[in-house]
């Protein structure tokens, strides 16, 4: 699959990502790189094998419910680059709510 | 030329919130209203590094009730993959959810609509977690175009289970009962308070329409409806839209749209197509969910008769009027208690008409549940014993079972509290009463006499200061018959 532009920046446009114009080039560059490798990567044999095997044969384990709170909830919140009382807060997006938000 | 025609197909998204004590990946807390933001939460369903998801039993042990109810069948092996989309209400920016092994496929549900039962196929039933909220806020309080958005997590990682339906109902009424028998089956099931107005209970509403020269509009998807009403107004909405580009010749785009509540129409979001890439991949935090077989069968040992059984039973078994067969299996503790009441002897009818005005009487007027009252459904069986033999009028009963019910005390003793006795007036004693009222009233007396009350108005009047004078103790139809022999004798 060749990869351009316009693939770039659509996974960049997903991502809510700006890049600078003079970036764009060298992303089309890694993006071919890492689908190259995983051409290469084709070329092993998985004939009869579940494409989402997984190593080892063990089996989600379950947890019982029982509530039970985390204690450093505030450092957290410390922690965050902004945020009002016990609210996180982040630029708004588009200035609105999400429309797409689970679907 | 023939005048085109419609068919509008709806397809609906029901997002049930599990009444789990915990969330679904991780042990916080499930109780978001009400809580101060971000206090049940932790590194898990905050998506910080290093953190890894634990699968809540219950969580799982719910979704399998609700699909077994739904007659699904349930996937032995399933497992969780990851949504992507960027967004703050979603601190991993991805979501945890099911694709293509969800925990079960293939169930239905019959509606009923207009004296009609009709089965909706569901697709499948899977399990996700819900995303935190977003308060969009600028400085002067105002909601649109905020520079910032207030994020509370409480909310991200709790159970839900989307059950997704087939594109089969053809109304915006057929949906409307669709959600509502929905909504009475995770009750009966006690897997979610099912409550739209708290969010509990969300829906996505998927309409086209197709056209009778062969055209199919693209299918829509609303967003954004918080209430019943909503739903059914967001699809009329876009009913009469989608017809009205069809009947221009026009294309429908396949969109997301909106719906605004105040202004009653749908808006297209816009960049739907992008965002629709989300690019699942199986989630590698968390290995393949084996359902047990015997988790499985225990759940289905605990399931209860759902709501369209008990109805349809009401109505074909029983009798009962179709009102009556739904309000009476609307509630599964309410319907258990008559269906006690009749087997502890009780007329089924009887029985139907006494929980429907008295015992519903008295729980909307308390707001109790049927659990809680003071009369269990052997002793509103006692009492209705003595209204079938006669023995108890129909008033006088009522008197009785209300003192039932604020005292918590047996029939018998209810009954002497109130004053009545079993076996209600001697025919002498009511004799007299009849005698002694009629002649109190000779104006009313003489008119019944003479033929001339033909509406019956009068007899009503005098036959309700009997019931007075005695207290309802005695058959209405007892006290009727012993005018008819007052003025029987009267005429000699």
């Amino acid at each position: 699959m060749a990869i351009d532009e316009k693939d770039v920046l659509h996974v960049a446009r997903l991502a809510r990502l700006d890049i600078a114009p003079d970036r764009i080039e060298p992303m089309v560059r890694y993006f071919q790189d890492i689908i190259g490798h995983f051409r290469t990567l084709e070329k092993c044999d998985t004939d009869g094998i579940d494409p989402f095997e997984e190593s080892g044969s063990h089996l989600c384990p379950l947890r019982d419910d029982e509530p039970k709170a985390w204690d450093s909830v505030l450092e957290a919140l410390e922690e965050a680059p902004l945020r009002e009382g016990r609210f996180f807060k982040v630029p708004a997006i588009g200035g609105g709510g999400d429309p797409d938000a689970l679907s | 030329m023939m005048p085109l025609s419609f068919e509008t197909v709806i397809g609906l998204e029901v997002h049930v919130q599990l009444a789990t004590e915990s969330k679904l990946f991780c042990s916080c807390p499930t109780a978001y209203i009400g809580s101060e933001p971000n206090t049940n939460v932790c590194p898990a369903c905050l998506g910080l590094p290093g953190s890894l998801p634990s699968l809540n039993r219950r969580a799982l042990e719910l979704g399998v009730k609700a699909a077994l109810a739904l007659n699904c069948s349930i996937n032995c092996m399933t497992k969780f993959h990851r949504k992507n989309y960027f967004y703050p209400d979603l601190p991993k920016a991805f979501q945890v959810s099911q694709y293509d092994v969800p925990l079960a496929v293939s169930g239905s549900m019959p509606i009923f609509l207009e004296g009609k039962v009709k089965n909706i196929n569901i697709t499948r039933l899977h399990l996700e977690e819900d995303a935190g909220k977003l308060i969009h806020e600028t400085a002067d309080g105002r909601l649109s175009g905020a520079a910032f958005s207030l994020v509370d997590y409480n909310r991200a990682g709790v159970p839900l289970a989307e059950i997704v339906s087939e594109p089969e109902l053809s109304s915006p009424e057929e949906a409307r009962e669709y959600v509502l028998m929905i909504r009475r089956l995770v009750r009966y099931l006690e897997v979610s308070d099912g409550d739209m107005e708290s969010g509990s209970l969300r829906v996505d509403a998927n309409i086209s329409q197709k056209c009778s020269d062969g055209r199919w509009g693209s299918r829509v998807e609303i967003k954004n409806v918080n209430s019943l009403r909503a739903m059914e107004r967001a699809l009329e909405y876009e009913t009469i839209r989608q017809r009205g580009l069809l009947l221009k010749g026009e294309e429908i785009v396949q969109e997301t749209r909106h719906w605004d509540d105040n202004s009653g129409v749908t808006r297209s979001s816009r960049g739907k197509e992008e965002a629709h890439d989300y690019r699942y991949f199986p989630e590698p935090d968390l290995p393949q969910i084996a359902v047990e077989r015997t988790l499985v069968e225990n759940v289905r040992e605990s399931l209860p008769e759902p709501p369209w059984k008990k109805r349809e039973k009401f109505a074909r078994e029983w009798r009962l009027s179709p009102a009556d067969s739904a309000s009476l299996s609307e509630n599964l503790d309410v319907a258990v208690f008559l269906e006690n009441v009749a087997a502890s002897g009780a007329d089924r009818q009887m029985a139907a008409n006494w929980v429907k005005t008295d015992i519903l009487r008295v729980l909307n007027e308390t707001g109790l549940a049927v659990g809680d009252l003071q009369v269990g459904p052997e002793g509103l069986a006692s009492l209705l014993a003595h209204v079938e033999k006669g023995s108890l009028s129909n008033t006088a009963a009522k008197d009785v079972l209300d003192i039932m019910l604020k005292k918590g005390i047996a029939v018998d003793d209810a009954m002497k509290e109130a004053g009545v006795k079993a076996g209600g007036v001697s025919r002498e004693s009511l004799l007299g009463v009849v005698a002694k009222v009629l002649g109190e009233n000779a104006a009313e007396t003489a008119l019944l006499f003479s033929g001339e009350d033909t509406s019956g108005k009068k007899r009503k009047f005098l036959q309700g200061l009997i019931m007075r004078e005695i207290r309802g103790q005695a058959a209405p139809e007892d006290v009727s018959a012993m005018i008819d022999r007052v003025l029987d004798e009267m005429k000699g």
